[in-house]
């Protein structure tokens, strides 16, 4: 292989030979280094790419402050998870989660109560009842209350303002951290939820209600037998 | 010859199952074996390959009849079979215990040839589940390891008890088998509560939950001539022995 052109030129056996240095005749690409990937002669520029993925790998510190904040997501989501168990164990109604920034970590959130379109705020077909507009988001529960004029718009009116009112307490009272409870203890316990029944065990009697015959049985069979006894004495 | 009904009002608990291998591995130890479909889905008949038949205990009841002409060979040997017969089911609905009381003139003018008679009885509490109370002297209960199959046992014994009382005082219960059982502690516990509840009527050997039972009917060959080494053949052998035990002496009625 002549050496003074300083590249290599391809011979007909090697049709894309490596380059290699004119001083040290060492090969000059970084996928000898690292293996040639199958695709490596369909497509030269992904070649390059995944030879740079896997030379950064080698770079220490790589990706550190990534996975710092996959973390905190990661434990964000685990947290607010926590929170809908425990709200659901206590039978409290769950309450919409605030809205956060979704990541791959964190889990799908909840419908959120941004403004729908509804009947109340779309406008009303010409000729019909004209609706009140709505001036604030409403949520899917309020709006099938605030929903199209009818005779019953008064009390729909009322059910509105509940359910924003409720809407809005729910709000007010994020649900705590059980961090944040065990360092509180002056303030009252919440409602104490009720325990989990406890699993059968081994050499556990039958509960009763199981070893009952139903009360329909003796009186079924007790109408046949006694019909079978007047046929034979009838038969007589 | 001994009569024996395989009673439970709760479905799936293995009536058919226990009727058709139990006959068979009874059949097996040179016995001969009778079995009565009495239920109208006819699973028994089919899974024994016979068919519905225009003649059942019925109509033998009736006289004019021939045994022949009723019983059928069975695909088990030493098995023979008396299928299900629409007639079974009456027309009208206030023949029911007239068609009951048809059923036990059937069952008692059976020839003494069979040494045991086993009769498949269907899951409802009626007249076709409890004229064998009548005419049998012993009844089995299978019964599926499954908590809700609990109050179904209570059942049946309680129309043991009505029978004994009003009609047919030498009515006993042979035993409970426990079917489909699975290796489980929920199931270990059913049978243990089974036992503890029941006592030393609940038979010592189970019969294990396995596909070759789910796979035997489409072949109509009981589970001893399907799969003749598996376990749950072994199951229904080692049932048969310990109902063979308890029912003493064959010979004796």
């Amino acid at each position: 292989m002549p050496r003074d052109k300083g590249w290599a030129e391809p011979s007909p056996a090697e049709p894309n030979p490596a380059p290699v240095t004119p001083d040290t005749g060492r090969s000059r690409s970084l996928v000898p280094l690292i293996g040639t990937p199958a695709h490596a002669e369909a497509e030269p520029g992904r070649s390059l790419a995944v030879a740079w993925g896997r030379l950064a790998r080698l770079v220490p510190g790589r990706g550190l402050r990534t996975r710092a904040r996959q973390d905190a997501e990661f434990e964000a989501a685990a947290r607010e998870a926590y929170r809908s168990a425990r709200r659901l164990e206590s039978g409290a109604p769950l309450v919409p989660a605030p809205p956060a920034p979704r990541s791959a970590a964190a889990p799908t959130p909840e419908p959120s109560p941004a403004p729908v379109a509804t009947p109340a705020t779309v406008p009303a077909p010409q000729g019909g009842l004209v609706a009140k507009p709505a001036t604030r988001p409403t949520t899917p529960t309020t709006a099938s209350a605030s929903a199209p004029t009818t005779p019953g718009a008064a009390s729909a009116t009322a059910l509105d303002a509940a359910a924003a009112a409720s809407s809005a307490s729910a709000w007010a009272t994020p649900p705590r951290h059980p961090a944040e409870q065990s360092a509180t203890p002056d303030r009252a316990p919440e409602a104490v939820s009720p325990a989990p029944p406890r699993r059968r065990q081994p050499g556990d009697t039958a509960p009763d209600f199981l070893l009952r015959a139903p009360t329909s049985v003796s009186p079924k069979a007790d109408d046949f037998f006694e019909g079978l006894v007047r046929h034979v004495e009838r038969d007589r | 010859m001994r009569m024996i009904a395989l009673s439970n009002n709760k479905g799936g608990s293995g009536k058919t199952t226990t009727a058709v291998n139990l006959a068979s591995a009874l059949g097996e130890r040179g016995l001969r074996v009778l079995v009565v479909d009495l239920d109208p889905q006819g699973s028994a008949t089919m899974w024994l390959g016979g068919r519905e038949s225009s003649i059942g205990l019925v109509e033998f009841s009736a006289g004019g009849t021939r045994v022949s002409e009723m019983v059928r060979s069975s695909t088990a040997p030493g098995v023979d079979l008396i299928p299900t017969s629409p007639s079974l089911v009456p027309s009208s609905r206030g023949s029911e215990n007239q068609t009951g009381l048809a059923l036990v003139r059937g069952f008692h003018r059976l020839p003494d040839y069979w040494d045991v008679v086993l009769v498949d009885t269907p899951p409802t509490l009626g007249y076709l589940s409890l004229a064998p109370l009548v005419a049998c002297g012993h009844i089995v209960i299978p019964v599926e390891a499954h908590a809700l199959a609990m109050p179904g046992v209570a059942s049946v014994i309680a129309s043991i008890d009505r029978a004994r009382r009003n009609v047919n005082p030498h009515v006993e219960l042979l035993g409970i088998v426990a079917c489909r059982v699975n290796p489980t502690s929920h199931v270990r516990d059913i049978v243990g509560q089974l036992r503890a509840r029941f006592g030393p009527v609940v038979l010592e050997h189970t019969v294990r939950d396995a596909i070759r039972i789910a796979e035997a009917p489409a072949l109509r060959l009981p589970i001893t001539r399907y799969a003749p080494v598996s376990g749950v053949a072994n199951d229904y052998r080692a049932v048969a022995a310990e109902l063979l035990a308890r029912l003493g002496d064959l010979s004796s009625t």
